[in-house]
């Protein structure tokens, strides 16, 4: 994998008059896992989203390769893995559908060994609907995880798994940083994180 | 599989396991057009008179009913989120969206629309001029619906908003798809008001995806 390198310059953002954070550099490089803490309403999901140029920040910029994400999105997207809050599954579609039907790349082994790894290959033909919402969560990061993708960026990943997908999803996560991969992740706990990251702390 | 086409698959495939939404517009458009022949009785004169804009008016409300269907669950269920991250035009996704929202809720509407026209006592070559004014109607009114409801994505009780926009954007599809169908039936050369039909579709499958794709960013931000 090329080196990459991911580069935020003094963001800030306003959200009608109100201050969710300001000034926030920092740059993190192929290996790096950027953990993102803050408590709740710290603004972490905004960062995140501002990262992803999914909002547009207020003053500042992010950096991709030095080059600007607004001026190269595709190219920036094409190397980006992105989970928010929200899942991103059709509920009407099966976790296999929902796998094969995304917009990313994957190679069917590759997928097939995340998803046995999380422990979802006897739920392979079921409707995302009749899922637990940590099943759910889980076919979500297989996505991510099999994506191929160097960038990934995960919001909350570990909200409603159980230790042994906690587990297994950081292996997978400490492979990608060996692998040359970047990681950010942001939680409000203090466990559940894989070793090896660069801590921000957001919010007072 | 072309990433496009593999989308419009995924499209069409959601919108089967949604099918009481398409039914929905159906039924809407079937009520609308149908309640006249039923409470005017058999006044031929009468029916081919008014048969133009209630065609127009019942496929304005079968899309209105159903608009709200066409990004709203992929917006909360975050899979819109997901399309904008994709390292593919948006503009070509979002195409692929509409025509697949177009299959699903505008084809059922020409399908329908050729035996509620008999009811109107509209046969032949009226009757051909009848289902290509809906189609062409409906095809353009999908390119607006979508923009309308991507506009109106972050708002929580859209309704009012979404009409307003719609309704003063798909007038003239409403005027000039009345005159295709009356002229037709009459006799006269309608040749006229049916270039100006397929010229909106154009326009609106030239434009609409693009401002539609602009709209679903920002709603986003």
């Amino acid at each position: 994998m090329n080196r990459n390198l991911l580069q935020v310059e003094s963001l800030e953002l306003y959200r009608e008059d109100h201050l969710i954070f300001s000034d926030i550099s920092f740059q993190i490089e192929s290996g790096d896992h950027l953990v993102i803490r803050g408590q709740n309403g710290s603004g972490k999901t905004s960062l995140i989203r501002t990262i992803c140029g999914l909002t547009q920040a207020d003053k500042g910029k992010v950096l991709w390769n030095e080059a600007s994400i607004d001026e190269s999105l595709f190219n920036y997207y094409e190397q980006l893995s992105y989970l928010g809050h929200k899942n991103g599954l059709i509920p009407e579609l099966t976790l296999d559908e929902n796998l094969n039907y995304g917009l990313d790349q994957t190679d069917k082994d590759g997928k097939d060994q995340v998803i046995n790894g999380f422990r979802l290959t006897d739920l392979k033909h079921s409707l995302i609907q009749n899922l637990s919402n940590g099943e759910s969560r889980k076919t979500a990061l297989s996505r991510v995880v099999s994506s191929k993708k160097p960038l990934w960026v995960l919001d909350e990943p570990y909200a409603n798994l159980d230790s042994d997908s906690i587990s297994y999803l950081n292996n997978c996560i400490g492979d990608h940083i060996n692998t040359g991969g970047i990681v950010i992740t942001s939680t409000n706990r203090d466990d559940s994180i894989a070793t090896k990251t660069t801590e921000l702390l957001i919010g007072s | 599989m072309n990433i496009y086409l593999k989308i419009f698959v995924r499209e069409i495939k959601v919108s089967m396991k949604r099918w009481s939404d398409i039914l929905t517009g159906v039924i809407m458009f079937v009520l609308v057009a149908l309640i006249f022949p039923l409470t005017v009785g058999s006044d031929q004169m009468f029916l081919i008179k008014i048969i133009g804009p209630v065609m127009l008016l019942s496929a304005l409300l079968a899309s209105l009913i159903s608009m709200q269907n066409i990004f709203k669950p992929d917006f909360l269920n975050g899979s819109l989120e997901q399309l904008t991250l994709s390292h593919h035009s948006l503009n070509g996704l979002v195409l692929m969206k509409i025509l697949s929202y177009w299959a699903t809720s505008s084809l059922p509407l020409v399908a329908v629309s050729v035996f509620i026209a008999s009811t109107y006592y509209v046969t032949g070559t009226s009757l051909i001029a009848v289902v290509i004014t809906v189609l062409l109607a409906s095809t353009t009114l999908v390119n607006i619906t979508a923009l309308a409801a991507a506009l109106t994505l972050s708002v929580r009780y859209p309704g009012a908003l979404m009409t307003l926009i719609l309704f003063p954007l798909s007038l003239p599809i409403l005027i000039f798809g009345s005159k295709a169908i009356e002229y037709s039936i009459v006799g006269i050369d309608s040749s006229g008001p049916f270039y100006f039909l397929t010229g909106m579709m154009l326009l609106s499958f030239s434009l609409g995806p693009i401002a539609t794709a602009f709209a679903i960013r920002i709603s986003l931000d």
